[in-house]
Protein backbone atom coordinates (compact mmCIF):
# COMPACT_ATOMS: atom_id res chain seq x y z
CA UNK A 1 0.00 0.00 0.00
CA UNK A 2 1.15 3.49 -0.73
CA UNK A 3 2.28 5.37 2.32
CA UNK A 4 3.77 8.34 0.52
CA UNK A 5 2.65 11.88 1.20
CA UNK A 6 0.62 12.10 -1.98
CA UNK A 7 -1.12 8.84 -1.10
CA UNK A 8 -1.95 10.14 2.36
CA UNK A 9 -3.32 13.37 0.87
CA UNK A 10 -5.56 11.45 -1.51
CA UNK A 11 -6.68 9.04 1.23
CA UNK A 12 -7.65 11.79 3.69
CA UNK A 13 -10.86 13.00 1.95
CA UNK A 14 -12.08 9.41 1.55
CA UNK A 15 -11.54 8.77 5.24
CA UNK A 16 -13.17 12.07 6.17
CA UNK A 17 -16.20 11.37 3.94
CA UNK A 18 -16.67 7.91 5.42
CA UNK A 19 -16.23 9.27 8.94
CA UNK A 20 -18.90 11.93 8.37
CA UNK A 21 -21.20 9.38 6.76
CA UNK A 22 -20.73 6.97 9.67
CA UNK A 23 -21.49 9.73 12.22
CA UNK A 24 -24.51 10.80 10.22
CA UNK A 25 -25.90 7.25 9.99
CA UNK A 26 -24.86 6.37 13.54
CA UNK A 27 -22.78 3.40 12.39
CA UNK A 28 -19.36 4.64 13.45
CA UNK A 29 -18.85 1.80 15.93
CA UNK A 30 -19.60 -0.78 13.22
CA UNK A 31 -17.20 0.67 10.67
CA UNK A 32 -14.55 1.29 13.33
CA UNK A 33 -14.74 -2.34 14.40
CA UNK A 34 -14.47 -3.49 10.78
CA UNK A 35 -11.53 -1.21 10.10
CA UNK A 36 -9.69 -2.29 13.25
CA UNK A 37 -10.03 -5.91 12.15
CA UNK A 38 -9.18 -5.09 8.55
CA UNK A 39 -6.04 -3.25 9.63
CA UNK A 40 -4.79 -6.37 11.42
CA UNK A 41 -5.91 -8.63 8.57
CA UNK A 42 -4.10 -6.57 5.92
CA UNK A 43 -0.92 -6.46 7.99
CA UNK A 44 -0.96 -10.25 8.17
CA UNK A 45 -1.75 -10.89 4.49
CA UNK A 46 0.85 -9.27 2.29
CA UNK A 47 -0.38 -11.30 -0.68
CA UNK A 48 -3.79 -9.66 -0.53
CA UNK A 49 -2.26 -6.21 -0.14
CA UNK A 50 0.00 -6.78 -3.14
CA UNK A 51 -2.91 -8.14 -5.16
CA UNK A 52 -5.05 -5.10 -4.43
CA UNK A 53 -2.12 -2.79 -5.18
CA UNK A 54 -1.34 -4.44 -8.49
CA UNK A 55 -2.50 -2.14 -11.33
CA UNK A 56 -2.45 -5.06 -13.79
CA UNK A 57 -5.12 -6.96 -11.85
CA UNK A 58 -8.58 -6.10 -13.18
CA UNK A 59 -11.07 -4.31 -10.93
CA UNK A 60 -13.49 -7.22 -11.39
CA UNK A 61 -10.94 -9.64 -9.97
CA UNK A 62 -10.25 -7.35 -7.03
CA UNK A 63 -13.99 -7.10 -6.43
CA UNK A 64 -14.29 -10.90 -6.56
CA UNK A 65 -11.51 -11.52 -4.07
CA UNK A 66 -12.87 -8.94 -1.62
CA UNK A 67 -16.35 -10.41 -1.99
CA UNK A 68 -15.08 -13.92 -1.22
CA UNK A 69 -12.89 -12.85 1.67
CA UNK A 70 -14.73 -10.02 3.33
CA UNK A 71 -18.38 -9.70 2.32
CA UNK A 72 -19.59 -12.04 5.02
CA UNK A 73 -17.10 -10.70 7.58
CA UNK A 74 -17.77 -6.96 7.52
CA UNK A 75 -20.81 -4.73 7.70
CA UNK A 76 -22.66 -3.88 4.51
CA UNK A 77 -21.63 -0.22 4.59
CA UNK A 78 -17.98 -1.09 5.06
CA UNK A 79 -18.11 -3.49 2.15
CA UNK A 80 -19.83 -0.94 -0.08
CA UNK A 81 -17.11 1.53 0.76
CA UNK A 82 -14.44 -0.97 -0.27
CA UNK A 83 -16.21 -1.39 -3.61
CA UNK A 84 -16.26 2.38 -4.05
CA UNK A 85 -12.48 2.42 -3.56
CA UNK A 86 -12.13 -0.24 -6.27
CA UNK A 87 -14.43 1.64 -8.66
CA UNK A 88 -12.38 4.80 -8.19
CA UNK A 89 -9.07 3.01 -8.55
CA UNK A 90 -8.12 3.89 -4.97
CA UNK A 91 -8.11 0.46 -3.37
CA UNK A 92 -4.30 0.75 -3.17
CA UNK A 93 -4.87 3.47 -0.57
CA UNK A 94 -6.98 1.24 1.67
CA UNK A 95 -4.42 1.09 4.48
CA UNK A 96 -4.00 4.88 4.45
CA UNK A 97 -7.76 5.38 4.40
CA UNK A 98 -8.17 3.02 7.37
CA UNK A 99 -5.34 4.77 9.20
CA UNK A 100 -6.87 8.21 8.57
CA UNK A 101 -10.35 7.07 9.52
CA UNK A 102 -9.22 5.50 12.80
CA UNK A 103 -7.26 8.64 13.68
CA UNK A 104 -10.44 10.69 13.26
CA UNK A 105 -12.40 8.27 15.43
CA UNK A 106 -9.72 8.08 18.11
CA UNK A 107 -9.41 11.87 18.10
CA UNK A 108 -13.14 12.13 18.77
CA UNK A 109 -12.95 9.61 21.58
CA UNK A 110 -9.77 11.19 22.98
CA UNK A 111 -7.94 7.97 22.41
CA UNK A 112 -4.23 8.63 22.23
CA UNK A 113 -2.23 6.53 19.81
CA UNK A 114 1.27 5.79 21.00
CA UNK A 115 3.89 4.01 18.97
CA UNK A 116 6.22 1.72 20.87
CA UNK A 117 9.35 0.16 19.39
CA UNK A 118 10.79 -2.59 21.51
CA UNK A 119 13.70 -5.02 21.32
CA UNK A 120 11.53 -7.84 22.68
CA UNK A 121 7.76 -8.38 22.36
CA UNK A 122 5.64 -7.06 25.21
CA UNK A 123 3.60 -9.53 27.21
CA UNK A 124 -0.07 -8.70 27.73
CA UNK A 125 0.74 -7.84 31.33
CA UNK A 126 3.41 -5.39 30.20
CA UNK A 127 1.05 -3.86 27.64
CA UNK A 128 -1.54 -3.27 30.35
CA UNK A 129 1.08 -1.88 32.74
CA UNK A 130 2.29 0.58 30.09
CA UNK A 131 -1.24 1.60 29.11
CA UNK A 132 -2.11 2.27 32.74
CA UNK A 133 1.05 4.30 33.26
CA UNK A 134 0.55 6.31 30.07
CA UNK A 135 -3.07 6.99 30.94
CA UNK A 136 -1.91 8.47 34.26
CA UNK A 137 0.78 10.56 32.60
CA UNK A 138 -1.25 11.88 29.66
CA UNK A 139 -4.75 12.09 31.15
CA UNK A 140 -6.01 10.39 27.99
CA UNK A 141 -9.22 8.44 28.35
CA UNK A 142 -7.89 5.59 26.30
CA UNK A 143 -4.47 4.64 25.02
CA UNK A 144 -3.91 2.58 21.92
CA UNK A 145 -0.43 1.08 21.59
CA UNK A 146 1.07 0.39 18.20
CA UNK A 147 3.93 -1.95 19.02
CA UNK A 148 6.72 -2.88 16.64
CA UNK A 149 9.55 -5.24 17.52
CA UNK A 150 13.06 -4.24 16.43
CA UNK A 151 15.84 -6.48 17.72
CA UNK A 152 18.46 -3.88 16.69
CA UNK A 153 17.41 -1.89 19.76
CA UNK A 154 19.17 -4.62 21.84
CA UNK A 155 17.06 -4.00 24.97
CA UNK A 156 14.36 -1.72 26.35
CA UNK A 157 11.87 0.27 24.28
CA UNK A 158 11.12 3.70 22.91
CA UNK A 159 7.86 5.62 22.87
CA UNK A 160 6.76 7.93 20.06
CA UNK A 161 3.88 10.35 20.31
CA UNK A 162 2.98 13.24 18.03
CA UNK A 163 5.42 15.56 19.71
CA UNK A 164 8.04 13.50 21.51
CA UNK A 165 10.32 10.50 21.28
CA UNK A 166 11.30 8.95 24.60
CA UNK A 167 14.14 6.56 23.97
CA UNK A 168 14.89 4.04 26.72
CA UNK A 169 16.67 1.54 24.52
CA UNK A 170 20.11 0.05 25.02
CA UNK A 171 20.96 1.13 21.47
CA UNK A 172 20.34 4.73 22.48
CA UNK A 173 22.59 4.32 25.53
CA UNK A 174 25.35 3.01 23.26
CA UNK A 175 24.87 5.97 20.92
CA UNK A 176 25.22 8.31 23.89
CA UNK A 177 28.40 6.49 24.89
CA UNK A 178 29.76 6.94 21.35
CA UNK A 179 28.98 10.67 21.45
CA UNK A 180 30.61 10.96 24.88
CA UNK A 181 33.76 9.23 23.67
CA UNK A 182 33.85 11.39 20.57
CA UNK A 183 33.72 14.62 22.54
CA UNK A 184 35.87 13.59 25.51
CA UNK A 185 38.77 12.11 23.54
CA UNK A 186 40.53 15.22 22.28
CA UNK A 187 44.16 16.16 21.68
CA UNK B 1 77.44 42.66 2.53
CA UNK B 2 76.91 39.74 0.19
CA UNK B 3 77.55 37.28 2.98
CA UNK B 4 74.98 39.01 5.20
CA UNK B 5 72.41 38.85 2.40
CA UNK B 6 73.13 35.15 1.82
CA UNK B 7 72.85 34.43 5.53
CA UNK B 8 69.52 36.24 5.76
CA UNK B 9 68.16 34.37 2.72
CA UNK B 10 69.35 31.07 4.16
CA UNK B 11 67.61 31.83 7.45
CA UNK B 12 64.38 32.58 5.61
CA UNK B 13 64.66 29.36 3.60
CA UNK B 14 65.41 27.37 6.73
CA UNK B 15 62.49 28.97 8.50
CA UNK B 16 60.13 28.14 5.65
CA UNK B 17 61.38 24.54 5.51
CA UNK B 18 61.05 24.17 9.25
CA UNK B 19 57.50 25.55 9.24
CA UNK B 20 56.51 23.20 6.42
CA UNK B 21 58.00 20.22 8.24
CA UNK B 22 56.20 21.26 11.42
CA UNK B 23 52.87 21.58 9.61
CA UNK B 24 53.35 18.15 8.00
CA UNK B 25 54.25 16.67 11.37
CA UNK B 26 51.16 18.20 13.05
CA UNK B 27 48.92 17.00 10.29
CA UNK B 28 50.28 13.46 10.58
CA UNK B 29 50.07 13.64 14.37
CA UNK B 30 46.41 14.67 14.08
CA UNK B 31 45.71 11.90 11.60
CA UNK B 32 47.32 9.29 13.86
CA UNK B 33 45.39 10.63 16.84
CA UNK B 34 42.10 10.39 14.93
CA UNK B 35 42.95 6.84 13.81
CA UNK B 36 43.78 5.77 17.37
CA UNK B 37 40.64 7.51 18.67
CA UNK B 38 38.56 5.71 16.07
CA UNK B 39 40.11 2.37 17.04
CA UNK B 40 39.51 2.98 20.76
CA UNK B 41 35.88 3.96 20.13
CA UNK B 42 35.29 0.92 17.93
CA UNK B 43 36.78 -1.36 20.55
CA UNK B 44 34.82 0.16 23.45
CA UNK B 45 31.56 0.15 21.50
CA UNK B 46 32.03 -3.38 20.19
CA UNK B 47 32.74 -4.69 23.68
CA UNK B 48 29.85 -2.72 25.18
CA UNK B 49 27.48 -3.93 22.46
CA UNK B 50 28.51 -7.55 22.97
CA UNK B 51 28.12 -7.24 26.74
CA UNK B 52 24.72 -5.55 26.35
CA UNK B 53 23.55 -8.27 23.97
CA UNK B 54 24.70 -10.96 26.41
CA UNK B 55 23.05 -9.18 29.34
CA UNK B 56 19.71 -8.40 27.70
CA UNK B 57 19.57 -11.39 25.36
CA UNK B 58 17.98 -13.78 27.89
CA UNK B 59 14.21 -13.31 28.00
CA UNK B 60 14.13 -12.93 31.78
CA UNK B 61 16.49 -9.95 31.86
CA UNK B 62 14.87 -8.37 28.79
CA UNK B 63 11.48 -8.61 30.50
CA UNK B 64 12.87 -7.14 33.70
CA UNK B 65 14.35 -4.18 31.80
CA UNK B 66 11.00 -3.44 30.16
CA UNK B 67 9.22 -3.68 33.53
CA UNK B 68 11.79 -1.44 35.23
CA UNK B 69 11.49 1.15 32.45
CA UNK B 70 7.69 1.17 32.62
CA UNK B 71 7.84 1.69 36.38
CA UNK B 72 10.34 4.53 36.00
CA UNK B 73 8.14 6.51 33.59
CA UNK B 74 7.03 9.63 35.39
CA UNK B 75 6.40 13.35 35.19
CA UNK B 76 5.29 15.38 32.25
CA UNK B 77 6.74 13.03 29.73
CA UNK B 78 4.19 13.13 26.95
Amino acid sequence: MSTNTLGLKIAAPYARALYEYSVDKNIMHKITGDFQNLEIFLNETDELTNYLNNPIVRDEDKRDILTKLLKSQVNEETFKFLLVLIDRDRINLLKSVIDNYLKLVYGLASIKMIEVSTAFPFTNKQKNMLIKKLKDLTNAREIRLIITVDSDLIGGFLIKTNSKVLDFTVKNQLQKLANHLDTSLEM
Amino acid sequence: MLLESDASQSKKDLNTRFNRALATFRSKERQIFLDVKQQIMMLVLQQSTTRAQQTFGPKKRATELINETINKLEGDLL
